[in-house]
């Protein structure tokens, strides 16, 4: 299954998902309570060098975060033009750094941790009817489906090339619709066949 | 949470991944392309209705965050949710609810104007309502600020919202969903 994170097993591989997840969220919080730029300096750097530690694919990280680091660049020039040279360093200096360990924690971490890190994270849930079984069972199937789907899609746009519809919204998304909820009605009965326990 | 709940949701939310293969797709009788994702958020709640579309988009922005690069242009991971557009990425789950609630509403007399509004407010409303105040908050700007840059992408959602329409009352036509 294509993943973001990576093959090979780095250091950062080993901790587990949810110690990344909740330095994730200490972190998070902390950055947006600190107000002093020196120590926020202190994050960014930390930030930086976390990826480096564990030579993640430049190309690969640059690519994730582009988007996100471009609208940064535009919020932090916003406040340079209003005269704001603080608040443009906290704004961006607080953003890179959860934007970068964010991406650490995406790049070093298997899927399958991170569904198994979401089961987990449901348990507690339980008092309100939510059954962790069944929230792992719909993430796997989800998954499992997606290679599907995209075969669909390709299937789809091949046969309206043919007729011209190529590039006609509609042409593409009905079809494909239809032919999902039919999938769909199968599975849920070949699943409810195999007596799965629904309730 | 039913068996049908869970396959609907997964299957949407693979669905909606697969949307992000298209490239720009054409509407009929408009000169902009629009990108097929994004219409993910219309699609569930206006297919599958207020429970299961959310669901869906749960599921769906739940695999982004594990790490999937299911987004279009293949980005993914949990810094989608913590970046300045995250409020709008978390507002697609609540976005998906409201329009099926109000398709739900509209049912028996689903029409394109009733299904319009409804991914008016759910896939548009609901979405800029997370999404402006979470930017305004995490970039240090104003609300009003916020709102405003935000307006550059409104005529585009409208678009995607009268494609979501459309897409509804047809599929209320040949694959009904809700009620069922």
């Amino acid at each position: 299954m294509f993943e973001i994170s990576l093959a090979r097993i780095t250091w950062l591989h080993r901790v587990p998902a949810g110690v990344k997840l909740a330095i994730l969220a200490v972190v998070g919080a902390a950055v947006f309570l600190v107000d002093d730029l020196d120590v926020l300096a202190g994050f960014v750097a930390a930030a930086v060098l976390l990826p480096l530690s564990a030579w993640l694919p430049l190309k690969a990280v640059i690519k994730q975060i582009f988007p996100a680091a471009i609208l940064v660049a535009v919020i932090g020039g916003f406040h340079l033009i209003m005269g704001e040279p603080e608040t443009a360093a906290l704004v961006a200096g607080r953003l890179a750094t959860v934007i970068l360990l964010a991406v650490v924690l995406t790049f070093t971490t298997r899927v399958s941790a991170m569904v198994e890190a979401i089961e987990a994270a449901a348990r507690p849930f339980r008092v309100f009817g939510v059954d962790p079984a069944k929230v792992g069972l719909t993430l796997s199937l989800a998954i499992r489906f997606i290679p599907v789907l995209f075969d669909l899609v390709g299937e789809i746009r091949e046969a309206q090339k043919a007729r011209g519809l190529e590039g006609n919204v509609f042409a593409v998304v009905m079809p494909l619709l239809v032919r999902t909820l039919r999938m769909a009605d199968d599975l849920a009965d070949a699943i409810s066949a195999r007596g799965y326990d629904s309730d | 949470m039913t068996v049908k709940d869970m396959v609907y949701a997964a299957l949407f939310a693979a669905l909606t991944a697969a949307l992000g293969l298209l490239p720009m797709v054409a509407v009929p009788g408009l000169p902009v392309p629009i990108h097929a994702q994004s219409l993910g958020v219309m699609l569930a709640g206006g297919v599958l209705g207020a429970r299961r579309g959310g669901l869906a988009m749960l599921v769906f922005m739940a695999l982004v965050a594990a790490g999937l690069p299911l987004l279009s242009g293949g980005r993914g991971g949990i810094g989608i949710f913590l970046g300045p557009t995250g409020g709008y990425a978390l507002g697609y789950i609540p976005g998906a609810y409201v329009v099926g609630w109000f398709v739900e509403r509209f049912w028996s007399r689903l029409n394109f104007v009733a299904a319009f509004v409804a991914c008016v407010i759910g896939g548009v409303g609901v979405v800029y309502l997370l999404g402006i105040p979470w930017l305004a908050v995490v970039a240090k700007i104003s609300f009003t600020k916020a709102a405003t840059g935000s307006m550059a992408f409104i005529p585009g959602d409208l678009v995607k919202a009268a494609v979501g329409a459309i897409v509804a009352v047809s599929m209320k036509k040949s694959y009904p969903m809700i009620r069922r």
